[in-house]
């Protein structure tokens, strides 16, 4: 039993799990698109981290990196694929698996 | 880092408040068309007042159908759809400024692209088709046939017989509609270029009158009715953005 749950905690998909990569997949989950900055005022992420933490989303299929331009200022934007829904979906009962039952 | 369920609520209200301009698009397009109205209204009273003719009241002057549009009532009401859009590009610009652009989800959004400047350039055909089957069967007792164009407008071009100027401007209203209906992703736009495009259009005919009033006091009202819903949504937008700025803060 004991190496059973074990088992479950440690079958958590890493590449959610991690806080600011979670973050990111929840704001994405509800808008169809949304912006660097936007992202970067939501979550409070500094640029840096936001931009290495969108990499290893994209890297891994669970985000799509778009790249405009508005006049001549480039904007990048960012849309969440459907690997990336089910991904989050997927954690998110996976998580709930893994609480114990609300009293 | 701020709760997921925090910033979850405060993205989707976001997406749906910002668009539109924030709910302030309707409500530049109603300024716009009260001017125009005014404008239109004005002219009525002054041609009413200077008609040498009599009529029971007002509404029998544009129900005679005599009181022929003029070229700046058609410029003016062409401008009102491209100041419109104009006010509503710029406005977004200022209200994305801040916090960038967040897309609500909106699965019409692929079908509406396409949809919706079919439906402005069908409703254009259907208007050009019976107005000019109108210009044809048109005859000095508003006999219905057709045949009569060969005893009234015998040896006339087509050209002499429709009024080129209220064509020309269904056409240039209807290019502007799916031109912005097109390139907008966001349906609250799209929804105001529709409205402003079918209210134009009764403005464009060659003359003034009681059925293009009638036509345009719906759309009026639906209008009026954008801006009220607009005022609110921007309440909810400044409320939102006030709260992203006390996440900002709190970093």
């Amino acid at each position: 039993m004991k190496d059973e749950t074990t088992k479950l905690i440690m079958e958590v998909d890493r590449v959610v799990h991690e806080p600011a990569r979670l973050a990111i997949l929840t704001v994405l989950s509800v808008a169809e698109e949304v912006e660097f900055l936007f992202l970067l005022k939501v979550t409070g992420l500094s640029k840096g981290n936001l931009s290495v933490q969108a990499q290893k989303l994209e890297a891994n299929g669970y985000l799509k990196t778009l790249k405009t331009f508005r006049g001549r200022m480039p904007v990048t934007a960012f849309q969440i694929t459907e690997d990336g829904k089910a991904a989050l979906a997927k954690y998110h009962d996976h998580i709930r698996s893994l609480l114990p039952a609300e009293s | 880092m701020n709760s997921l369920k925090r910033i979850e609520d405060l993205t989707s209200r976001y997406a749906s408040a910002r668009i539109g301009a924030a709910g302030l698009g309707p409500l530049w397009a109603c300024i716009l068309v009260a001017i125009l109205m005014t404008l239109i209204w004005n002219y009525i009273n002054a041609e009413y007042a200077a008609s040498t003719e009599h009529y029971s009241s007002l509404w029998g002057f544009l129900d005679a159908d005599t009181l022929s549009t003029p070229f700046w009532i058609k410029a003016a009401a062409i401008s009102v759809s491209i100041l419109t859009w104009l006010g509503v590009t710029c406005l977004q610009i200022l209200i994305d400024r801040r916090f960038g652009v967040a897309m609500p989800k909106d699965p019409t959004e692929k079908i509406m692209r396409f949809l919706m400047p079919g439906m402005f350039i069908f409703f254009m055909l259907c208007s050009v088709g019976y107005n000019l089957g109108q210009s044809l069967a048109i005859s000095d007792n508003n006999a219905e046939s057709v045949a009569m164009v060969t005893d009234k407008y015998y040896g006339k071009s087509l050209l002499e017989i429709m009024d080129i100027g209220s064509y020309l401007g269904w056409a240039i209203i209807t290019t502007w509609g799916v031109i912005w209906a097109f390139s907008t992703r966001d349906g609250s736009s799209r929804a105001l270029a529709g409205t402003l495009t079918v209210m134009l259009f009764p403005i464009m005919s060659s003359t003034l009158n009681d059925r293009d009033i009638v036509a345009v006091v719906p759309l009026l009202i639906l209008l009026i009715v954008s801006a009220i819903l607009g005022l609110i949504q921007f309440v909810a937008f400044l409320k939102v953005r006030r709260e992203l700025d006390a996440l900002s803060v709190s970093e």
